[in-house]
């Protein structure tokens, strides 16, 4: 008898041991009777009955996120019949809405307990969730091929891996970007012309730090929200990143050179408290010149004089890429129990797309949206706005010079390593290095 | 007899196996079936071809290498030092409960906080080479590339052995008294007692102080992530590390697969550790 119980000690053991290092998998038990096929993956659709079918959406933010005003506007929308919505963010019950990590073990255990979800390219799981299928091709859907038709090409090939689109673009932002304000440019008899390198960037915060217009502000020359810093330094990296060369890409004069300057660029600047404006668009209104990471739409509301949009210019001259142009994107779980419905739902996000100021930062030549209820008010008043700002020049300005880019493992190690170097903890050779060992262990994790 | 004890225990047991079997065996054995799937929506049938690709991983290999050595220091050096201490507090009379208290501080003291005062003390600016400058030494690079993994490791002893001493002590307390005494009165050193009458009664818990610390350094993960990040030079880079990474890249199939090969090594350990025990208890 004691062998026996001996033998199950030592499986005990050994189970929790490991169990403690690995996540549980779930399978998904669900049997249908109607199998329909997407992306390579079977899927158990429930019935065709005439019931309703729920659509449950897992976003990646709780409700009340400004900045996921497209996504707060969705219950607002008039669903085809039989189809109801249920976003799992705005509900108290559901705490992994924001825990990405929650939706990968979700995918990767094959549930079906969203219909939809909410990822951003800036999130380091997103390609590998792409790359690995977890998605239904949008253009297996006519309508909503024809929007993709309509959107601009740069925002089409970013939604696209190979001849599939993965998902359905919802916000972008770029990375890093300049506002001027011309008056206060030619005071100090510059142009935004004149700014084409970062070099030029760098001098020119000296020229106006010494000038007499800085007493007169009150205010440094690139004022901004602190995390702009380490965003220029994300471009860069996002823009030479390859597995195979990116580890010497990092021991270089032009990357050393970036560190140095970024970091010079912090220490010098007085920035605006955020905290004491009453809106971005007070806060932009004040600024003479700043840098900034914004959502498009934060630029649309500022006043106070002409501002001229420009992207930061990028380091090196040699290898200058794009800066990152992050984009979110709502995909369907291949997995799904309703990936019609869900598609449905899919050509709503479409539709709303067309007003609530997302038309103009998605297509290029989409007809006007009519609007007819006070839930497209406010998205009209921005398109109003956007129009009066020649936005859609700005935004279409921005797409080729910008680029999606996806976020690469050990990235957001790397920016800590860099923010590190910027607040005087380590060394620029220590970060360096750390660096380099940090992505030696990502490419060789990653060899095939 | 033997059929009732067992019953008795067994009615002890079933609230623990229980929750072990919910939330650790049940979920592992579910989790196997992606060990032999690819690692991609479609989970295509790959039989053993995720553990051809992890023996053909440099970063799988050096992972499996490191965690055997971390055991191989760690194992005999916890037990050595824990025995030590434990004779030592057992034979210094009056002694043994401020021994005990102060060794099992370190042991309930939070990882995190043990982990930052350790950096304070390694650093390159730390105390141990303020220590050694004031000797007219060199400095230690204790943090770069294969000097990082011995902080790690007095770490990890400084913070065990308390936990390991009171088992120790617990099963010297339960020795019976009449071999011991009777070597007394014999004339044996304190060696001799300690090797030939103490040591060789208290096999048992040193066989299981043997395992917990094996399963312990196993699982050493945790101090080199707060010391280092999840990507370590490589002389710290663990199984636990992999696994972590590669769950992170979505290659669940790859996490699976190394954790059974887990599995399997701990397994046959502490299979040869009972059965050593059985043996010695024969």
């Amino acid at each position: 008898m004691k062998r026996p119980v001996s033998i199950i000690i030592i499986v005990l053991i050994s189970l929790f041991t490991v169990s403690c290092s690995i996540t549980p998998m779930k399978t998904n038990t669900d049997s249908n009777d109607i199998k329909t096929e997407s992306n390579g993956i079977k899927n158990d659709n429930k019935g065709t009955t005439s019931r309703k079918k729920t659509i449950t959406i897992n976003a990646l933010v709780p409700k009340g996120n400004s900045n996921l005003w497209y996504y707060n506007n969705m219950g607002a929308v008039k669903l085809p019949e039989g189809i109801e919505l249920n976003l799992l963010s705005t509900t108290d019950k559901d705490a992994l809405a924001i825990e990405p990590d929650k939706i990968i073990t979700k995918l990767l255990s094959h549930s079906n307990e969203f219909d939809i979800y909410f990822i951003g390219s800036d999130q380091e799981f997103a390609k590998s969730i792409v790359d690995k299928g977890y998605y239904v091709d949008l253009l297996q859907n006519d309508k909503l091929k024809a929007y993709f038709d309509k959107m601009y090409p740069q925002i089409k090939k970013w939604s696209m891996s190979g001849d599939k689109v993965f998902g359905f673009p919802t916000s972008l932002w770029p990375d890093a970007h300049m506002l001027m304000r011309e008056e206060q440019l030619k005071k100090l008899d510059y142009s935004i012309d004149d700014l084409k390198t970062f070099a030029d960037v760098l001098e020119f915060n000296n020229v106006w730090r010494s000038s007499k217009y800085r007493s007169e502000i009150g205010k440094g020359v690139y004022a901004s929200m602190n995390e702009v810093f380490p965003y220029i330094i994300k471009s860069y990296l996002l823009s030479h990143y390859d597995y195979g060369r990116m580890y010497e890409e990092v021991d270089t004069k032009e990357f050393r050179d970036l560190l140095k300057g970024v970091k010079d660029l912090s220490k010098n600047t007085e920035f605006g408290d955020w905290n004491k404006f009453s809106s971005e668009q007070n806060y932009l209104s004040t600024l003479p010149v700043g840098i900034f990471n914004l959502y498009p739409i934060y630029l649309s509301q500022s006043d106070g004089g002409e501002m001229v949009p420009a992207p930061v210019p990028l380091v090196g001259s040699e290898t200058p890429g794009k800066y990152s142009m992050p984009v979110s994107f709502y995909i369907i779980n291949p997995y799904s129990d309703n990936i019609d419905a869900a598609m449905e739902v899919m050509v709503q996000i479409a539709e709303m797309s067309k007003h609530l100021g997302m038309r103009d930062l998605l297509y290029k030549d989409m007809e006007s949206y009519q609007c007819d209820n006070k839930d497209c008010q406010y998205g009209d008043t921005l398109t109003k706005i956007y129009n009066d700002k020649k936005m859609f020049s700005y935004m279409e300005n921005f797409y080729d010079k910008y680029e999606m880019y996806f976020a690469f493992p050990g990235m957001e190690d790397i920016l800590v390593t860099c923010s590190d170097y910027m607040q005087d903890n380590i060394t620029l050779d220590e970060a360096i290095e750390k660096i380099k060992q940090n992505i030696s262990v990502v490419q060789r994790e990653n060899a095939q | 007899m033997g059929n009732m004890k067992f019953k008795q225990a067994l009615v002890f047991l079933i609230p623990s196996l229980a929750g072990l079997c919910i939330f650790y065996i049940i979920p592992f054995i579910g989790s196997l079936y992606y060990a032999f799937v690819s690692g991609d929506a479609q989970s295509r049938w790959v039989g053993l071809g995720n553990f051809y690709a992890l023996f053909k991983s440099n970063m799988f290999l050096i992972a499996a290498g490191n965690t055997l050595m971390f055991m191989l220091i760690i194992v005999p050096v916890t037990i050595a030092i824990s025995l030590i201490f434990s004779l030592l507090a057992w034979n210094s009379k009056g002694m043994e409960g401020i021994f005990r208290s102060v060794m099992l501080t370190t042991y309930v003291m939070p990882t995190v906080a043990v982990m930052l005062l350790w950096t304070m003390l390694f650093n390159r600016a730390g105390t141990i080479n303020s220590i050694l400058g004031i000797l007219d030494l060199q400095p230690v690079a204790w943090m770069d590339g294969s000097n990082m993994r011995w902080p790690i490791i007095f770490m990890f002893l400084w913070k065990n052995i308390g936990f390991n001493m009171i088992i120790i002590l617990a099963s010297l307390n339960a020795m019976p008294k009449e071999v011991y005494e009777s070597s007394l009165l014999d004339g044996a050193g304190w060696i001799k007692r300690q090797l030939y009458i103490v040591i060789p009664e208290i096999i048992p818990a040193l066989i299981f102080v043997a395992i917990i610390s094996m399963v312990n350094s196993l699982r050493i993960f945790k101090e080199a992530y707060i010391l280092v990040g999840p990507y370590p030079t490589d002389s710290v880079y663990t199984l636990q590390h992999y696994m972590y990474n590669q769950f992170k890249v979505l290659n669940y199939n790859h996490v699976v697969a190394s954790s059974l090969l887990f599995v399997l090594a701990i397994t046959l350990i502490v299979g040869v550790l009972f059965i050593y025990e059985h043996r010695i208890k024969g």
